[in-house]
């Protein structure tokens, strides 16, 4: 019988097939751990007095409350319940002989960046996280997907996660992107398209030309969004350039291995959607979460979101409000979504030569160290630093602001990073996303 | 985790649409190691911050909602963030049971770990609840039944979720009933998986 590519993955790791009375459960390739969902999910086991059973296939990083600024005396954390935080689930490795990268360690670095960065990121295998971006890793072609602590507890002791299995959807995105649109855009345009929740009960795998010539970076930031969407999983077929990137990287052939993961021609699609890339425009948000949504430079919609008062409000905007030339107070390059070399390039590029407006504060934050370390040899650090951006210490950074980087109450920011919900930066503080390139022009001009 | 118990309430409501995680329990309270004490937190920026009138508009903050432990919520309740100290911080602040539209997805898997029961209903009968603020809800999860009035409402559950809540059943021990298989999937599958430690 004709099989997606997702339907494909989940037979070969299913370790148990679901009934009616119970779920699923499938066998974990890759379990990634984080400083913020994992020591909880270790004092589970502790508790109970259980074993990891497969240390070996379990990768912990230290991202969401690492610092991003360090002097002579080391890493400045935000407080003592986030220096805490690292070393309980320093201590939980050592103790479990879990592999963790701490602060300092080379390959520190955000675990969506640093997974994919070591070729770990495989087609084929089940991956998770203890985070909701973990959709990311699905660029190669796997089947990977945020959970709670006491999953990532019931991973640890058993490697294996209950899963009810979802409905297939293929978005296919024809035409080319264009216009300086980026990887980001699409996603924006398709969260927009689709709604907040428009993926709930479904996987989700992009295809079409667009995704067959888009480079692993993008593809990582396009399945990134996906949760936005409402869905936890976003997932491209592997092709040469997944092997390339992977080989690179791991050293290892991997030829052959991967030539039976894509969708069938005749797999049966619980819903269908076919996107014209070629129409799509730089995107920003305007509302509390990313399906709020326009071309840039355009007005807010003036009508159809009535109901969205509360997201107007918060965001200081009205029904019809021209975007254009509202002043911006800061502006954050970095995170999960667009951390990654070729958004630091893209970032630098624009850039160059220019200065970041007076008022505005404009953090770069490099998604790992490896990345950090690269940039720096190609000279993007001191692009950045003359430009009068600050350049930071791989982390989560002012995505998620638990590291002590925060964007203060009623100021806005533009941010490459993946969510526009209230507070998100900060107790009442306002956030627009859009793409590397645009949020260096916004730093540049210092309004929209 | 405790088993779920039928409970006779009233409710509380936030209707607005796509409440997040974050807004539920917001970022810098994640910082913790175990999974207690976070009641406190809960909406800590609606609860705590704005003017006196904002915070007395919100309704888990009105003196006449005080101690219900049902909450009926707008669409996409839950959504975004993964964090379970989200329904961690709700199960400590005493709701029981949350019903709403729908929910986002791994919220909802997190819920039912913590012994909090997720009713998933049309938005027109949701509508006919708030119709009726000052309704107690009787929740039956054996039944499956919703009842407020003289009105009856059935709602579906997962037949897995229903015995983990009812039971208070931790679902690792039913994956531990399965160990043999794991073992046998290991075994079939042992050089599939790059190791971790052979890289770092």
């Amino acid at each position: 019988m004709a099989r997606t590519l997702f339907d494909k993955i989940w037979d070969t790791n299913t370790v148990k097939a679901e009934s009616p009375e119970s779920p699923a459960i499938l066998f974990v390739g890759l379990h990634l751990l984080h400083d913020v969902t994992g020591p909880q999910a270790f004092n589970f086991l502790e508790k109970r007095g259980l074993e990891v059973r497969r240390p070996d296939l379990s990768l912990a990083c230290t991202d969401h409350c690492a610092p991003s600024l360090k002097d002579d005396s080391g890493f400045s954390y935000k407080d003592n319940n986030a220096k805490e935080q690292i070393d309980a689930l320093e201590a939980y490795c050592k103790k479990y002989n879990v592999p963790f990268l701490g602060m300092g360690h080379p390959k520190q670095g955000i675990v969506h960046v640093v997974g994919p960065e070591l070729g770990l990121s495989r087609p084929g295998q089940v991956i998770v996280c203890g985070d909701s971006h973990t959709s990311t890793h699905g660029a190669f072609g796997a089947m990977a997907f945020g959970i709670g602590s006491s999953e990532v507890s019931h991973v640890l002791a058993s490697q294996c996660i209950l899963q009810r299995k979802p409905k297939n959807f293929r978005i296919t995105i024809k035409g080319k992107l264009q216009n300086g649109a980026k990887a980001k855009d699409l996603s924006l345009h398709i969260i927009k398209t689709i709604g907040a929740k428009g993926g709930q009960g479904f996987a989700i795998e992009y295809a079409g030309p667009v995704i067959e010539s888009m480079a692993m970076e993008a593809r990582m930031t396009l399945c990134n969004m996906t949760i936005e969407a409402g869905s936890r999983f976003g997932m491209i077929a592997p092709d040469q350039c997944t092997i390339d990137y992977l080989e690179e990287r791991s050293q290892k052939s991997l030829t052959g291995i991967y030539d039976h993961l894509f969708s069938d021609e005749n797999a049966i699609w619980d819903r269908e959607l076919v996107i014209d890339a070629s129409t799509i425009e730089p995107m920003m948000t305007w509302g509390t979460n990313p399906a709020l949504a326009v071309e840039l430079g355009q007005p807010i919609p003036s009508e159809g979101h009535e109901d969205l008062t509360a997201s107007l409000s918060y965001m200081n905007w009205s029904l019809g409000q021209e975007t254009t030339g509202r002043k911006v107070d800061h502006v954050f390059i970095g995170s999960c979504t667009n951390g990654r070399l070729s958004d630091l390039r893209l970032a630098a590029e624009s850039l160059a030569g220019k200065n970041v407006a007076p008022h505005i504060r404009c953090l770069v934050v490099p998604g790992s160290r490896p990345i950090k370390e690269q940039a720096e040899r190609e000279g993007l650090d001191k692009i950045f630093l003359a430009a009068g951006a600050q350049w930071r210490e791989p982390s989560c950074s002012l995505c998620n602001a638990m590291n002590g980087d925060y964007i203060p109450e009623g100021e806005l920011s533009v941010s490459t990073s993946n969510r526009s919900f209230e507070g998100r930066q900060g107790p009442g503080s306002q956030t627009i996303l859009v793409n590397p390139e645009v949020a260096a022009a916004i730093a540049i001009k210092g309004e929209l | 985790m405790e088993a779920f118990k039928n409970i006779t309430d009233g409710f509380v409501a936030l209707m607005n649409p796509d409440i997040d995680t974050d807004q539920i329990l917001p970022a810098r309270f994640l910082a913790c190691t175990d999974d207690s004490g976070l009641g406190g937190s809960l909406f800590y920026d609606k609860r705590f911050a704005g003017t006196e009138e904002e915070r007395s508009q919100f309704p888990l903050n009105a003196p006449q909602y005080q101690g219900e432990s049902i909450l009926l919520t707008g669409v996409n309740f839950g959504c975004g963030s993964s964090r379970e100290h989200a329904p961690w911080a709700l199960r400590d602040f005493g709701i029981k049971v949350i019903i709403g539209s729908s929910f986002g997805e791994i919220f909802e898997s997190n819920c039912s770990k913590n012994g909090i029961l997720l009713i998933t209903l049309a938005e027109r009968k949701i509508q006919s609840i708030l119709n009726e603020p000052k309704a107690r809800l009787s929740v039956d999860l054996e039944k499956q039944i919703l009842s407020f009035g003289n009105e009856d409402i059935n709602f579906t559950i997962d037949p897995f979720v229903k015995v983990c809540l009812a039971q208070g059943m931790d679902e690792l021990d039913f994956i531990f009933s399965k160990t043999q298989d794991i073992a046998a999937f290991e075994g079939l599958n042992g050089t599939r998986f790059p190791s971790t430690q052979s890289i770092i």
